[in-house]
C-alpha cells in the first residue's frame, strides 16, 4: 500500500489532510445552500417581460425590482442565499405589478375610446333619424 | 384611480425605508399592510369576477406569512412573506381592471356593430321610402295627365255635341224657312194663321206650331221670344193690344205643347218696324205677322229686339 508508506508525522501528509477536508466542507456547504440562480433568472424575466409591456423605467415598481435584483445578485456572489432568493422573489412580484398596472391602464385607455366613439355613433344615429323622418 | 394605485405603490416603500433602518415595529407592519391590501382586493367586485385565480394566490400567501409570524415568530421571513402577498394582492386588483375593461372594449365592439347595422337598415329604410315616393309622385302625375286628357276629351266631345246640334237645330229650322238674322234665327208665321182681326189660331196653323214645339223639345238649351206685328190699318192702339194677343196666342199654343212657360215669352208691337209697305195689299200681308226669335245654346237673345 502506497499510504502505507508514507509516515502519519509527516509535515505534506498534514498538508494532504487539511486540503482534503476542507474541499468537502466547502463542497458540502454548496449542496446545503445552493445559489438561487432560477429564481434570479424568473426576476431577471419578469423585469424584461414588464419593459416590454410597456413599463417605465422610471416608474416605482420598476425602480424598485431593478435594485431588488441587483441586491440579489449581489447577496448571491456574497453567498448569503437566504437573502439573495428573498429579494429575487420581491423583484419579481414588483416587476409583475409593474406589469399588470400598465396593462390595466392600456386596457381602460380602450374602453375609454370605444365608449367615446359609441357615443359619437349613438349621437349620428339621433342625427340621421329625425332629419330621415321629415325627408319629404 | 391614478392616485389610489400610487398610494400603494408608495406605501411599501415607505416600509422598505423603515426594514432598512431596521426599526421594524411589532406587531409586523407589513402583515398589516398585506391584510389590509387583501381585504380590498377581495371585497372588490372586479376581482371576485375576473381576478379569483390570482386572489387565491394571495389568499395562500398571506396565510404564509400569518404562519410563520403566528407559529415561529420570525419577523424578517414574516416580513418577506407578507410583502409577497401584498403585492400578489395588488397584482390581482391591476389584473382585474384589466379584463373589466376588456369587457367594456367587447361588451362595446359588440353593440357598435348592433348600432352600425341599425344605422345601415335605417339608411336602407329611408332609401326605399324615397323610392316609393317618387313612385307616388309619378303615378299622381300620370293620372293627372289622363285626368287632363280625359277632359280636353270631354270638352271635345262637348264642342262637338253642340256644333251637331246647332246644324241639327239649322235643318229643323229650315223646314219653318227659318233665316238667320242681326239678332239671332227668326221664324215668320205669316197671317194666314189666323183671320182677320182675330187672334185665335187657325186650324192650319197647328201643324207650324206643332214643328216649332218640336224644334224646341229637342233643343232644351234654346228659348224663344213670340213677337207680335200688324199692318197700319185701324188704330194704333187696336193694333198693338191685337199684335199682343197674337204673340200671347202663340205663346199657350207651345205651353200647351209641352214647352216650358219660362222658355218662352212673347210681346206685341203693334204696327212699328214694318217689313214691307203698307200702301200696298201684299206689303200689308207682310207686315201681318208673329215672329219667333231664337236665343243661342245659352238662353241669350243676339241683342234687344
Amino acid at each position: 500500500m502506497p499510504a502505507h508508506r508514507l509516515a502519519p508525522t509527516s509535515p505534506l501528509r498534514c498538508i494532504a489532510w487539511a486540503t482534503a477536508v476542507t474541499a468537502s466542507l466547502l463542497l458540502a456547504a454548496c449542496a446545503h445552500a445552493p445559489a438561487p440562480t432560477e429564481q434570479l433568472g424568473a426576476s431577471r424575466a419578469a423585469i424584461e417581460s414588464a419593459q416590454s409591456a410597456g413599463a417605465s423605467d422610471v416608474s416605482p415598481e420598476m425602480a424598485l425590482a431593478r435594485n431588488k435584483l441587483a441586491r440579489a445578485d449581489a447577496a448571491a456572489k456574497a453567498h448569503d442565499e437566504v437573502k439573495a432568493r428573498r429579494l429575487a422573489e420581491e423583484a419579481a412580484l414588483d416587476a409583475q405589478v409593474a406589469r399588470s398596472r400598465i396593462e390595466a391602464e392600456k386596457s381602460g385607455k380602450a374602453a375609454d375610446e370605444v365608449a367615446a366613439s359609441m357615443s359619437a355613433l349613438r349621437e349620428e344615429m339621433n342625427r340621421s333619424s329625425p332629419g330621415a323622418a321629415t325627408k319629404p | 384611480m391614478t392616485p389610489s394605485r400610487r398610494k400603494t405603490t408608495i406605501v411599501p416603500l415607505a416600509l422598505l425605508a423603515l426594514a432598512a433602518c431596521s426599526t421594524t415595529p411589532l406587531p409586523n407592519a407589513y402583515l398589516d399592510n398585506a391584510h389590509r391590501t387583501y381585504d380590498q382586493a377581495s371585497s372588490n367586485g372586479d376581482v371576485d369576477r375576473y381576478a379569483s385565480g390570482e386572489l387565491a394566490r394571495a389568499r395562500n400567501a398571506l396565510a404564509q406569512a400569518d404562519n410563520a409570524w403566528t407559529a415561529k415568530r420570525d419577523q424578517e421571513e414574516t416580513s418577506h412573506l407578507a410583502y409577497l402577498a401584498q403585492q400578489d394582492a395588488q397584482i390581482a386588483m391591476n389584473i382585474a381592471a384589466k379584463r373589466a375593461a376588456d369587457a367594456r372594449v367587447e361588451t362595446a365592439s359588440a353593440e357598435r356593430e348592433r348600432l352600425r347595422a341599425d344605422i345601415r337598415t335605417r339608411q336602407a329604410q329611408d332609401a326605399e321610402r324615397n323610392a316609393q315616393s317618387a313612385q307616388r309622385q309619378a303615378q299622381s302625375a300620370q293620372a293627372q295627365a289622363q285626368f287632363a286628357q280625359t277632359q280636353a276629351q270631354d270638352a271635345q266631345a262637348r264642342a262637338a255635341l253642340e256644333a251637331s246640334r246647332a246644324n241639327r237645330l239649322q235643318n229643323e229650322l229650315t223646314t219653318l224657312q227659318a233665316k238667320p238674322t242681326d239678332h239671332g234665327i227668326v221664324v215668320i208665321l205669316q197671317d194666314v194663321l189666323f183671320d182677320v182681326g182675330h187672334a185665335s189660331l187657325r186650324e192650319g196653323a197647328q201643324s207650324r206650331i206643332d214643328q216649332l214645339a218640336a224644334v224646341l223639345k229637342n233643343h232644351p238649351e234654346r228659348r224663344v221670344l213670340v213677337q207680335g206685328y200688324t199692318d197700319s190699318t185701324g188704330t194704333a192702339a187696336l193694333n198693338m193690344a191685337l199684335s199682343r194677343a197674337r204673340a200671347e196666342a202663340v205663346r199657350l199654343a207651345l205651353i200647351q205643347r209641352g214647352v216650358s212657360s219660362d222658355r218662352v215669352d212673347a210681346h206685341g208691337y203693334g204696327e212699328e218696324r214694318p217689313v214691307a209697305t203698307n200702301a200696298t195689299q201684299s206689303g200689308r200681308t207682310q207686315n201681318r205677322r208673329v215672329e219667333v226669335v231664337f236665343s243661342d245654346e245659352h238662353g241669350q237673345f243676339a241683342s234687344t229686339p
